[in-house]
């Protein structure tokens, strides 16, 4: 069900616009049919979540199809003129560099760029806000990017690090094939970090976009001798915080409305 | 004379530490040059450690020693191997099969423990880290050794130190399947340390107060939780590659509710539910969260402290056991 400010969905005048075919309607009618009740304070405030939504798939998308290696995490390998190769194989934006280009430079000088799965996937959170602000917005909110895994996330993202049980999987919601019987020498089949590109499509770094049982058959394939446990989806998902996203890109839609008006 | 069977440690072994790893490898090489047996008797010495094998590898290689190489250090370069594929030396290593079972397990302490201290050739993370990680992810995983896992956490904290790569390792750990295991993280709770302290506080998924004073305590309600709850403590299969604030550790209250151990990595009881306990569980599962704790919890403490007033208990519906159980924490003071 869905609740824009205490009326639902289906009451509210112009919200057929967005039950057009496509991958807004696939989302919404996840959330229309599900028992768990999304609330929202505006209709504008879901659109952003569907918009945001839709730059995820698409950012995974470009992703997937650029030359971005697969490397764990000693052998990772970024562009030394924007990002600085930390210890720990994670990448710390560069001090005189703009965090817009470099982000950008990920997709265009792809094959610089190697990490393992769970970078892969800030790496598209951070590509979808930069298709939906303006670059010196993203380079105000967003000084000092740290790549590695799910750790050292920006404030503004730092929701998709925590995995919560879920009963709706959603597209561009991020999800987590796990592997528990994995081959100890081969710890980067540990599981795949996965964003859901809808109709029952997934995007992992390192294996490709596939329906579930193509990433549970590769991952299954590097299993200890003697397994006897299959991989599989966990029924937990990362999300951003689109109301806390939505917060910034309102405040930045009002001021860009104002200097315009001034101007 | 290179072997002095008076010293503690290998005569290999006192040169590695006070020579850089590339000055160590052309003094081993200069010995090979003059006197191979001795060379190889050097490297064979039962009290070497493992960082001086791993750093001649190169110089095995290029001497071809591998015929006079000792069981141990052919089991533990196959296992290098295992790891890197690393094809020059596997075909070289091919004729030679090794046992696996309990001597390859020997070998895997002997890498682990003898290694584990040394932070390898480079700073940063590299391959020497990475085959220590494996070695520890081979040794819990598929001998279910636990009997690194103080060394293993010792390891995940020097690193954190330095800013180095620790979620394998910290997978590793959490492999063991060891809800015990979890008390050795607690003294870093108490460190001085605030990396020590933020990373246990991740590790135990526990919020540490800023007041030292209140530190203590804190250690002390997480150890007395994990002895209260450890026959229903299982694993949720979060770690760090999932997660930035991993969970590893739930109790099963269902379990708890009907003191049933589970076992830890498949949350299932060890004893299956019997039917009557089946449909009292379809209710149970009906409860808020905090009714359910608190019908655990008082279940649990109760059948530790007299298993015929637990029964009798048990024996009621569960509404009737809340408004006991209430009416009791009302009261603490009156008999059962």
């Amino acid at each position: 069900m869905i609740m824009i400010n205490g009326k639902k969905l289906e009451d509210i005048p112009f919200a057929s616009d967005y039950m057009q075919d496509g991958l807004e309607s696939n989302i919404l009618r996840v959330m229309l049919n599900s028992d768990t009740v999304y609330t929202y304070n505006s209709l504008p405030e879901l659109a952003f979540e569907l918009d945001f939504r839709r730059e995820i798939i698409a950012a995974a998308d470009l992703l997937d199809q650029s030359n971005f290696n697969f490397k764990v995490f000693r052998e990772s390998t970024c562009n030394p003129q924007f990002w600085d190769r930390m210890p720990d194989g994670g990448f710390r934006l560069k001090k005189d560099v703009k965090p817009s280009a470099a982000i950008r430079d990920i997709y265009t000088n792809s094959a610089l760029y190697g990490t393992e799965c769970a970078t892969a996937m800030v790496i598209i959170y951070y590509k979808a806000m930069l298709s939906l602000i303006p670059d010196e917005y993203f380079d105000r909110i967003f000084p000092d990017i740290y790549l590695m895994n799910w750790h050292q996330i920006a404030n503004e993202f730092e929701e998709v690090g925590f995995m919560r049980p879920s009963k709706d999987f959603l597209p561009g919601d991020r999800g987590y094939f796990d592997n528990p019987d994995v081959n100890p020498v081969t710890p980067e089949w540990q599981g795949e970090n996965v964003i859901n590109m809808a109709n029952g499509i997934y995007y992992g770094h390192g294996i490709g976009k596939f329906p579930a049982d193509v990433f549970i058959k590769s991952l299954n394939q590097n299993r200890i001798e003697g397994a006897d446990e299959s991989a599989h989806l966990l029924d937990s998902v990362g999300r951003p915080n689109f109301k806390k996203l939505y917060n910034i890109y309102s405040k930045i839609q009002s001021r860009a409305v104002t200097s315009e008006a001034v101007s | 004379m290179y072997v002095t069977k008076s010293q503690n440690s290998s005569l290999l072994d006192r040169e590695r530490s006070r020579r850089s790893p590339v000055s160590y490898c052309t003094y081993y090489r200069n010995i090979l040059v003059q006197n191979r047996t001795q060379a190889l008797a050097l490297i064979n010495d039962t009290k070497l450690k493992f960082p001086s094998l791993y750093l001649l590898i190169q110089e095995i290689i290029d001497f071809n020693l591998f015929s006079g190489l000792n069981t141990r250090n052919i089991t533990a370069l196959k296992i290098y191997t295992d790891v890197f594929h690393n094809q020059n030396l596997s075909t070289k290593l091919y004729s030679y099969v090794i046992t696996k079972g309990f001597f390859e397990q020997q070998v895997l302490r002997w890498m682990f423990h003898t290694g584990h201290k040394w932070q390898g050739p480079k700073e940063e993370f590299d391959d020497y880290d990475a085959l220590m990680d494996a070695t520890a992810a081979i040794l819990i995983k598929k001998y279910q050794d636990k009997s690194i896992l103080p060394s293993v956490v010792n390891l995940i904290f020097q690193r954190n130190r330095n800013n180095l790569f620790i979620h394998n390792l910290v997978w590793s750990f959490f492999q063991s399947y060891d809800p015990n295991s979890f008390k050795l993280i607690t003294r870093y709770i108490l460190s001085v340390n605030q990396k020590d302290r933020e990373l246990a506080a991740k590790l135990l998924h526990l919020n540490t107060p800023h007041d030292p004073s209140q530190r203590q305590r804190a250690v002390d309600s997480y150890r007395s939780w994990i002895s209260e709850n450890k026959p229903y403590l299982y694993f949720t299969e979060e770690h760090f590659q999932s997660s930035s604030a991993p969970n590893p550790l739930a109790v099963d209250l269902e379990a708890k509710y009907f003191s049933k151990e589970v076992s830890p990595r498949h949350k299932k009881p060890l004893q299956p539910y019997t039917q009557d306990e089946l449909q009292s569980l379809r209710t149970f599962h009906q409860l808020p969260n905090k009714e359910k704790e608190m019908l655990a919890t008082y279940s649990h403490r109760l059948h530790q402290k007299n298993l015929h007033l637990w029964k009798q208990w048990m024996d009621h519906n569960i509404d009737e056991q809340i408004k006991l159980v209430k009416a009791r924490l009302n009261h603490p003071n009156d008999n059962d």
